[in-house]
């Protein structure tokens, strides 16, 4: 346990913390602009240069690690002046446009320049002039902007393993590409966004959609139906000043109604649909004792995921869709039919955590209803902009309720937003469905949590069901290439897997708040099932509203109607794709 | 200095013949290293002192001393000179690629490497040919490949090619690109001795430093170390080039005084006005610099780098804007963009030097770019970037009222490219 | 042009820079290597595109644009410059019309400044292809233009 002393200050740690980790354990921020804490040290910005007794040269406080002794200086006045001028060098190839940059006040580069004083740039400035890509559905690309982290690199090709963009070029001419001169839409992105949390600038950010939901909500003639992801009831306030994990929905559903949205469903809702239909599929498939395994379907990064590398699996995925998705289909159908608004009317609309979901709503085959079954995609930022625009001070409403039809739910379909959430939810309906008794434990503990693949064995009527959830893709792409070989073998090593594109589950998607890291993500999944324990009902069986739909309009689960709106079919996507 | 056998340029051969350079006395250092424990070996080449030729000068036998015992080791030779001014390598691997062939053999038994690799720069596609060649004579007598001589050791070499770029002359960098990767340098520690390709310990040596390594072996450490200076032994090949009217490699004990090094080289075309003195990153010196040696320590107390010994003379008729924006822009190409300061640093250095030369500078920059330098040597990731500063500060010392001039009489006009 | 049998190389990664050689000497009239054979090259090495793009893009020696059958790479670090690389660069774009192109209007010729070719003594160098010319006048860049151009014309006929 090594004693050093930072800036005057003595303080014992761990052996192997880096310098960087005792400083900021002994309350002293030192500046960095590529580190961050969920990716391993990258050295490559400079700043967090600091300067040892005894040793001639400066060294990155990220990746030296404290030694017993070490006297550590992080701010000389050389120091200073150097750590000044490299944030210049970097200012003077960064485009000056802070006033229209969706990053503005969230911008790591911002808030170094500020505090570091930065009031006069002595180099010559320049820009790379290079066009902005906008061709993926969830995401924009805009090197103008890129510093050179390679924070995104990293968690493309490492943590994610989608290796949809590499740097590409060398010395300052470098960006991140999908390859030569193309564009990240027509490639193998998966839109999960990922590489956008972890972008200091705005470099990478969502692809806005706020413009059509104004206009949308501004034009009378229009009846604007929104849905909203259990991930976002336990973020959104954090853009207001509010802690992560604290359950802010009844106030959503109040700041929409402000905003002009004439119906407020909850996409919770469909998630206990999703159940419905997923339980029954699985159950099928475990009388017919097979095709094993059964791949969850909702997180649409892992669906194309699935598709570009695993297409061989994709018989083993559920055909049902994501609870979006479903939830869109039955606003233009049931929820039209209802309340006897024409659906070349309604524009529906929905609040995500999620950048994918931009590109799930735009698959061609997402028009089952007859129209477009989600009109647009609203990340968690965009929502908080949107209210913000309106003048709306969130964290000081009261709260309403939504509308009822379509947004009853249980605490089953709240923990969908969690990693290994949509896995219990699932588990609480198949067990008692088959067995006519409720689970013994209603909390399965084994598939919660922030480890990365979770694994569980339950006994359902005398036979072991193997279940497994992993959340990132890079856990995704271990263990399925551990069951395509084991399937090649004649073997199936689980029944059920639950895969989420984003590490944490949908709590971590790419359009969560910035500060989304593993930390925070675990703080907002806590929220989902504290809000879970207290719900009046817990099970998606129980959910009254589900019940009516289905005797008014779906028949039953799995059935013709069902198939019809509920139910989708993949592609196989090539892996070399430009 | 042909008579000397611890002499590089006493095998040089127009064609590649081994049995000629068996002939002259080649492969008896092989020979002697394979009667000998491997840690003898290493400690004959320690006794030797012989120092890496590539430019960083680090002691060669405390290189090889470091690697630990592993079932999987390799020896990767140097071969990717790009340093401007520099071309002694090329001489060697055209001239006599069967010293460093040997060299790296007797390397791969001192550290108990199975494998090794030359990496040679892609702009050397027919000296790639050449050593490929060299890579066959020298199987078919059996002195590579399996069980060598007899010995039981078997080693063998694969070439790589390099695909242009000079920042994969950095060890690191190198071994980076080695691997099928950019080539960005890594984080040390761990060394490459430790966890190098693939994580396996691995020695990397200049093709100057592993040619040395059969005479050190055939003619024993002390007949090498009383060559050259206390702190540099043995002799150097020096690439002098520009305004002589011989520009070449000169082989000489390690110490030769700069003066005497142009002397050998036919002398200066007109009147000397400014030397470089170890590549691009070393420092521009004035005609001042005629006394100084050539050595590690002498040209370190002198405020420089020996380098990779190259010497770049330059007359009255240069230009040193011209110099200092060829220098920066030098910089700037082959920044590999990992860290922020150099890939930030070399292009605004690069701007500043090119607008100098142009006639559009202004006089803040001469402050700006030495300030920018200084930041980098503070910051940047590797050797590349920290070194940027030598270059510019000595040439704005030494010449820094003819740049000024350039800022302020703005009568320089020539298209800058 | 020869296709590349990529069979020739094992399945890693470490032969990416050897293999770009191949694609772009043996496999191009242009000296250069297309989406096409990236995409072979990544089947081959089971890397993505854009891990391989990322290798292409950072050595200078390759381009995934066509070029000239010649490509000629004209050295201006500073033992050439001194001895009067920037003549020969002037001379030749002039020449060739590349003053706005990248490749000749016969297609033969592209044009780069390199930096240090590692023959200072020879110094004013260039490479065409494969081929280091060294010692180069006016004159002698002026000849080799001229015997290449004959040489691409007796092919063509």
């Amino acid at each position: 346990m090594p004693n050093v002393n930072i800036d005057g200050r003595p303080i014992e740690v761990e052996t192997g913390t880096t310098i960087l980790e005792a400083a900021d354990k002994a309350g002293i921020d030192i500046p960095t602009l590529c580190k961050h804490e969920d990716i391993a040290p990258l050295g490559t910005c400079g700043m967090c240069m600091v300067e040892i007794d005894g040793k001639p040269d400066y060294v990155r406080a990220c990746i030296t690690q404290a030694q017993e002794g070490m006297q550590i200086r992080t701010h000389t006045r050389e120091l200073r002046r150097i750590k000044r001028n490299l944030l210049q060098l970097v200012l003077a190839a960064h485009p000056d446009d802070c006033l229209q940059c969706i990053r503005h006040g969230e911008c790591e580069l911002q808030k170094l320049a500020e505090k570091f004083e930065i009031r006069d740039l002595e180099y010559d400035q320049y820009t790379r002039g290079l066009p902005i890509d906008s061709s993926a559905a969830g995401i924009v690309r805009d090197m103008n902007k890129c510093i050179g982290c390679g924070r995104c690199v990293e968690v493309c090709q490492n943590l994610q393993t989608v290796k949809a963009i590499s740097f590409f070029g060398r010395g300052a001419d470098t960006i991140v590409s999908p390859g030569a001169e193309t564009n990240m839409g027509s490639g193998v992105c998966v839109n999960c966004g990922q590489c956008v949390v972890y972008c200091p600038v705005g470099a990478l950010h969502e692809r806005e959609q706020t413009d059509h939901v104004w206009e949308a909500i501004e034009n009378p003639e229009l009846h604007v139906a929104a849905q909203i992801a259990p991930a976002v009831r336990v973020a959104l306030g954090e853009e207001f000043g509010m802690a992560p994990g604290e359950l802010v929905i009844d106030k959503i559903y109040h700041a929409l109604k402000m905003l002009g949205i004439d119906t407020v469903f909850d996409t919770n809702f469909s998630a206990d649909l999703t159940i419905m239909e997923e339980g029954t599929e699985f159950l099928n498939r475990l009388s017919a004792g097979g095709p094993f395994p059964l791949i969850t379907s909702c997180s649409p990064g892992w669906i194309k995921f699935g598709e570009t590398y695993f297409p061989d699996l994709i018989e083993n995925i559920s055909s049902c869709k994501s609870p979006q998705q479903m939830m869109g289909s039955l606003i233009k159908t049931y929820f039209s039919e209802t309340r006897g608004i024409p659906p070349e009317k309604i524009v529906s609309l929905s609040i995500m955590p999620c950048t994918a979901k931009k590109f799930e709503a735009d698959r061609p085959e997402m028009n089952d209803s007859g129209f477009k079954d989600v009109d647009y995609v609203l990340t968690t930022r965009e929502l908080a902009r949107m209210i913000r625009q309106a003048g709306i001070s969130f964290d000081k409403l009261d709260g309403v309720t939504s509308d009822s039809l379509l947004s009853a739910y249980s605490g089953a379909a709240t923990i969908f937003g969690a990693t290994g959430g949509v896995m219990e939810a699932a588990l609480r309906t198949a067990y008692e469905l088959h067995t006519g008794k409720p689970l013994e434990n209603i909390n399965l503990k084994a598939v919660r949590g922030m480890e990365e693949t979770k694994t569980a064995s339950i006994s359902i009527d005398g036979e072991e069901l193997r279940v497994a959830v992993v959340h990132g893709l890079s856990n995704a792409r271990e263990l399925l290439s551990y069951v395509y070989n084991e399937q090649q073998a004649g073997r199936v090593p689980y029944h059920f897997i639950e895969i989420m594109a984003c590490r944490g589950g949908c709590v971590g998607g790419g359009g969560q708040p910035i500060e989304n890291s593993l930390y925070q993500r675990n703080l907002r999944g806590q929220g989902l099932y504290k809000e879970d324990s207290g719900l009046p009902f817990r099970k998606s069986h129980e959910n009254p509203e589900v019940a009516a739909l289905y005797e008014h309009y779906l028949e039953k689960p799995g059935g013709e109607r069902s198939h019809h709106l509920l139910h989708t079919h993949y592609t196989r996507r090539d892996a070399y794709t430009l | 200095m042909k008579q000397n056998k611890v002499s590089l340029t006493h095998y040089a051969m127009k064609k590649q013949d081994i049995e000629a350079y068996i002939g002259l006395g080649g492969y008896h250092g092989l020979k002697a290293a394979l009667d000998m424990d491997r840690s003898e070996v290493v400690k004959e080449v320690q006794d030797s002192k012989l120092r890496g030729r590539g430019g960083a000068g680090f002691p060669t036998g405390k290189k090889w001393a470091g690697v630990p015992p592993s079932e999987e080791t390799y020896v990767v030779c140097n071969a990717d000179e790009g340093e401007p001014g520099t071309f002694k390598d090329r001489y060697i691997m055209e001239n006599t690629p069967f010293l460093l062939l040997e060299g790296m053999t007797i390397a791969g038994y001192a550290v108990g490497a199975k494998k090794g690799f030359i990496y040679i720069r892609g702009e050397y596609p027919t000296i790639a040919e050449t050593l490929k060649k060299a890579l066959e004579a020298a199987r078919s007598q059996n002195m590579l490949g399996n069980n060598i001589l007899g010995s039981g050791f078997s080693f063998d070499i694969e070439i790589k090619r390099g695909g242009g770029s000079y920042v994969v002359g950095d060890e690191t960098a190198l071994l980076s690109s080695l691997m099928g990767k950019r080539g960005f340098p890594w984080m040390k520690p761990p060394y490459p001795t430790e966890k190098g390709l693939w994580d396996r310990p691995t020695v990397v040596n200049n093709v100057e430093t592993l040619s040395y390594v059969p005479l050190i072996l055939a003619h024993g450490a002390a007949a090498f170390s009383k060559i050259g200076v206390e702190g540099s032994t043995g002799p150097k090949l020096y690439s002098v080039s520009g305004h002589v009217n011989s520009p070449g490699v000169y082989e000489f004990p390690m110490g030769v005084s700069v003066k005497d090094l142009i002397e050998a080289a036919g002398g200066v075309q007109g009147q000397l006005k400014a030397v470089q003195i170890g590549g691009t990153a070393g420092p521009i010196y004035d005609a001042e610099s005629l006394s100084m040696q050539l050595d590690y320590d002498a040209m370190q107390t002198a405020g420089g780098t020996l380098g990779s010994g190259a010497v770049v003379v330059m007359n009255s008729k240069t230009n040193m804007a011209g110099v200092l924006d060829v220098s920066m822009r030098f910089f700037a190409e082959e920044s590999c963009g990992q860290c922020f300061p150099c890939r930030y640093g070399t292009r605004q250095l690069n701007y500043m030097a090119q607008r100098i030369a142009a006639g559009t500078g202004r006089q803040s920059y001469l402050q700006l770019m030495q300030d920018t330098g200084e930041v980098m040597q503070a910051t940047s990731f590797c050797p590349f970037g920290q070194s940027v500063s030598t270059p510019l500060n000595s040439l704005l010392q030494h010449f820094g009222d003819e740049v000024k001039g350039f800022i302020q009489q703005q009568d320089y006009v020539k298209e800058v490219i | 042009m020869q296709p590349v049998q990529l069979t020739e190389f094992p399945h890693s990664p470490d032969h990416i820079l050897h293999i770009f050689h191949e694609f772009q000497d043996r496999d191009s009239d242009n000296n250069f290597i297309s989406s096409s054979s990236v995409r072979r090259i990544a089947e081959h090495l089971d890397l993505s595109m854009s891990q391989v793009y990322g290798v292409l893009s950072f050595y200078h020696m390759f381009s995934y644009r066509p070029r000239g059958k010649y490509v000629i790479r004209l050295c201006d670090s500073l033992s050439c410059r001194i001895v009067g690389s920037l003549d020969i660069y002037t001379y030749l774009r002039a020449e060739l019309g590349l003053q706005r192109k990248k490749i000749s209007d016969d297609g033969l010729f592209s044009l780069e400044i390199v930096n240090c070719l590692g023959s200072c003594h020879t110094a004013p160098n260039m490479m065409i292809n494969e081929q280091l010319i060294t010692n180069l006048t006016l004159e002698k860049v002026k000849a080799t233009i001229h015997s290449l151009k004959e040489e691409a014309k007796d092919e063509t006929e």
